[in-house]
């Protein structure tokens, strides 16, 4: 006997009968509180800085910022400015958009392992921000060129910048 | 084996499973779709509403189905009213940790005989696409203004995997083969595809490289349903209880740039605390067949080696000698996973729990794995590369 | 340095499509045939508003729909004065729950009158245009 024995269920086609959509009324407006730490990021790339912090109890460095180590779970000890340079730990070339519509030119994505002066990281723990990355291809992500790629955050004109993530245009490739 | 390390007062066993149809729309309601898999596993056990104690309910993100205090809005249809009902969620690991849960409710001593059900429907998020829904999962200040979808994640851990282990998209598709074939044999499966070859998958759509359309599990809607009872009940319910031996869970930080994406840590750890319960020191030898988490056709592999039941790097060799295959020393998602079965998110893990409940009994039909089956293994995965769950089951 | 206080962000999803299952479905056909209806479960002789596919009091299955009087009593109202952003109305409206003889629960609706209270008997008056919606009755009126 082949269980699960007759599971139920009525599948439907999208066109199958009159469906109504309720339509989300009146959006939820969000206004998500930055902190302490994040805050601080932000006012930092609004400057052109990229800030992190530090726990000299285990020597972890954390971009994004935190003001609580998590693993000493004890508050960081200072504010270090990292570099503005990189390298690629893993990318993507995405061909969708956040929706799940097509996209119409392939983003390249991925994981940024910043450099800070008098630090040293390995794999396990690291600075790192999500970003895109400029000066390559989706055929150079096909090809896994970019692993390893060092990369400089292009900051945006100063009088574009608002204090956000996007204040850094992307991460371009410097020696691929 | 005995169990090590603790004390407790009652051994639980899995009674019965129950489970609907997975598939991209249904047209029962959420409760409607918890009443059917839970009818199921009560008949199953031979039990009656009125014989359950307490009742423990998994469902990820409301936004799914669109209804907020989404537990007790399914409390009905799973058989809660009037009695003690805790919901859990864990994103997708919930569907193996609604099992945890209801194993603390009966180990305690403090209920006797446990419903456990998860459910989702995900096709109620319509517009623009139940995936937008992941857009919440990202942080909202330093991700989201970067208009992120979930796939990246994933292609960039699975570019990771592949980077540090030397593996080509033909090794990882073969997963996505077997299970989409090995779910042929699932009267509930969304996407049984018995001709299913490697070319399929590598000239799907590509969406996020190294992610292609037939590397990713479908939105699904469906809901999954165990009975847990506690050793006195279950030797009078049924000649067949399979004990639950270990369970396990680990929640990893949120901060997911900040760590190596290559081996899944927190995995490993909830499989720890697992196999220490269960007694297992090697479990490639002591598991017998395994169930874990798929979303993702190279996920298969990458939370073998969390589990320990291959060498970092070693599961796309182990797949590729045909060793996770049914007839294989070493099967692994014989239902065919949540790439063959379906993905309705929370009842996707507890769907692998029944699964392994059925093969330990020998009731698993065509799916039946050839090998005799006396320890079996769950695994779940959920939030932002974050959440592991095991259970480890045997007779 | 001033820190940057605030991130502002809406929500995801822009609309819902719900489901009525299948013996919700066939009710709400019978509201556009301007039908009312109670769910039936055969093991308890009980009538059931609003309809599942299960009865919540034996949790056996439930696959028949019986027309009922479309005649109900006013169990509990209230009086609505304002909208979701505290603005006062420009008319007052009543939401009444209400009881069908015979039926365990019942439905919650607008109710158009002057003088609402407990007790009292209410009939729905139905759209013109119908649906397939719980609002193809407009509001009930005192029957």
């Amino acid at each position: 006997m082949t269980k699960p024995r007759n599971p139920r269920g009525t599948p439907y086609e999208e066109a199958a009968f009159p469906v109504f959509e309720f339509p989300v009324v009146g959006k939820a407006r969000y206004e998500y509180t930055t902190g302490q730490a994040l805050g601080r990021f932000l006012a930092g790339l609004r400057e052109g800085k990229i800030l992190g912090t530090v726990c000299k109890k285990c020597g972890r460095v954390f971009v994004p910022p935190r003001i609580y180590c998590s693993y000493c779970f004890r508050e960081v000890d200072e504010w270090v400015e990292a570099s503005h340079e990189g390298t690629v730990v893993t990318v993507v070339a995405s061909y969708i958009e956040a929706t799940r519509a097509r996209a119409a030119e392939p983003k390249i994505v991925g994981v940024i392992k910043l450099d800070v002066p008098g630090f040293s990281f390995d794999d396990h723990f690291f600075p790192g921000l999500l970003h895109y990355i400029c000066g390559a291809s989706d055929e150079d992500v096909k090809s896994m060129k970019l692993f390893g790629a060092r990369v400089r955050a292009r900051f945006k004109p100063p009088e574009e910048r608002k204090g956000s993530i996007t204040d850094i245009e992307c991460f371009e490739v410097v020696r691929p | 084996m005995t169990s090590r390390n603790l004390n407790f007062k009652h051994r639980v066993a899995v009674v019965g499973a129950g489970l609907t149809l997975f598939r991209r729309r249904l047209q029962e309601t959420p409760q409607e779709l918890a009443w059917l898999a839970a009818k199921q596993a009560l008949e199953e056990a031979g039990l009656t509403l009125k014989d359950i104690d307490c009742v423990v309910i998994g469902s990820a993100p409301d936004a799914f189905d669109g209804v907020h205090m989404k537990g007790e809005y399914l409390a009905e249809g799973a058989g809660g009213i009037g009695k003690p009902v805790v919901r859990v969620f864990v994103g997708g690991a919930t569907g193996v940790f609604v099992p945890i849960a209801a194993w603390w409710h009966v180990a305690s001593g403090l209920c006797k005989r446990v419903l456990a059900v998860a459910e989702e429907k995900m096709s109620h998020a319509a517009k623009p696409h139940p995936q937008y829904v992941f857009r919440y999962i990202w942080d909202p200040i330093v991700e989201k203004p970067l208009n992120p979808n979930l796939l990246w994640i994933f292609a960039m851990e699975m570019h990771r995997y592949m980077y540090k282990c030397g593996v080509k998209k033909e090794d990882i598709a073969l997963v996505s083969v077997k299970n989409k074939r090995n779910a042929c044999g699932h009267p509930s499966a969304q996407l049984c595809d018995p001709n299913i070859k490697v070319e399929d998958v590598l000239n799907s759509e590509v969406l996020v490289w190294p992610v292609q359309r037939l590397d990713v599990s479908p939105v699904s809607d469906g809901a999954a349903a165990v009975v847990l009872a506690s050793e006195e009940e279950a030797r009078r319910i049924t000649d067949t209880p399979v004990w639950i031996k270990g369970i396990g869970w680990t929640l990893d930080t949120t901060h997911w740039t900040n760590r190596d994406l290559a081996f899944p840590e927190y995995v490993r750890r909830a499989a720890e605390m697992a196999y220490r319960m269960a007694g297992i020191d090697n479990p490639r030898k002591q598991i017998d067949v395994a169930e874990p988490y798929d979303p993702f056709d190279y996920k298969e592999l990458h939370h073998m080696e969390g589990l320990g039941l291959a060498r970092k790097c070693e599961a796309p060799i182990l797949t590729r000698e045909g060793v996770t295959q049914r007839d294989g020393d070493l099967p692994i998602n014989p239902s065919g996973g949540l790439l063959g079965v379906g993905n309705p998110i929370a009842a996707a893990g507890l769907m692998k729990v029944a699964e392994i409940f059925w093969q330990i009994r020998g009731e698993a039909g065509a799916r039946q794995v050839k090998k005799p089956v006396y320890t079996g293994l769950a695994q779940a995965w959920g939030d932002l590369m974050q959440a592991g769950t095991v259970v480890v089951m045997g007779i | 340095m001033r820190r940057v206080k605030y991130f502002p962000e809406v929500m995801e999803i822009e609309a819902y499509v719900y489901t009525a299952g299948p013996v919700g479905t066939k009710w709400l056909e019978g509201l556009r045939e301007g039908r009312l209806m109670a769910a039936y479960c055969p093991r308890c002789n009980k009538l059931f508003l609003p309809p599942k596919m299960y009865c919540p009091y034996c949790f056996g299955e439930v696959e028949e729909l019986r027309p009922i009087e479309p005649v109900g009593v006013v169990e509990s109202y209230t009086v609505i004065e304002r909208d979701f952003n505290g603005e006062l109305l420009k008319e007052k409206r009543v939401l009444a729950f209400i009881k069908f003889p015979g039926v365990e629960g019942g439905l919650v609706h607008f109710l158009k009158t002057d003088k609402p209270r407990i007790g009292m008997k209410v009939a729905p008056k139905w759209r013109e245009k119908r649906q397939g919606l719980v609002t193809d009755i407009e509001y009930f009126v005192e029957a």
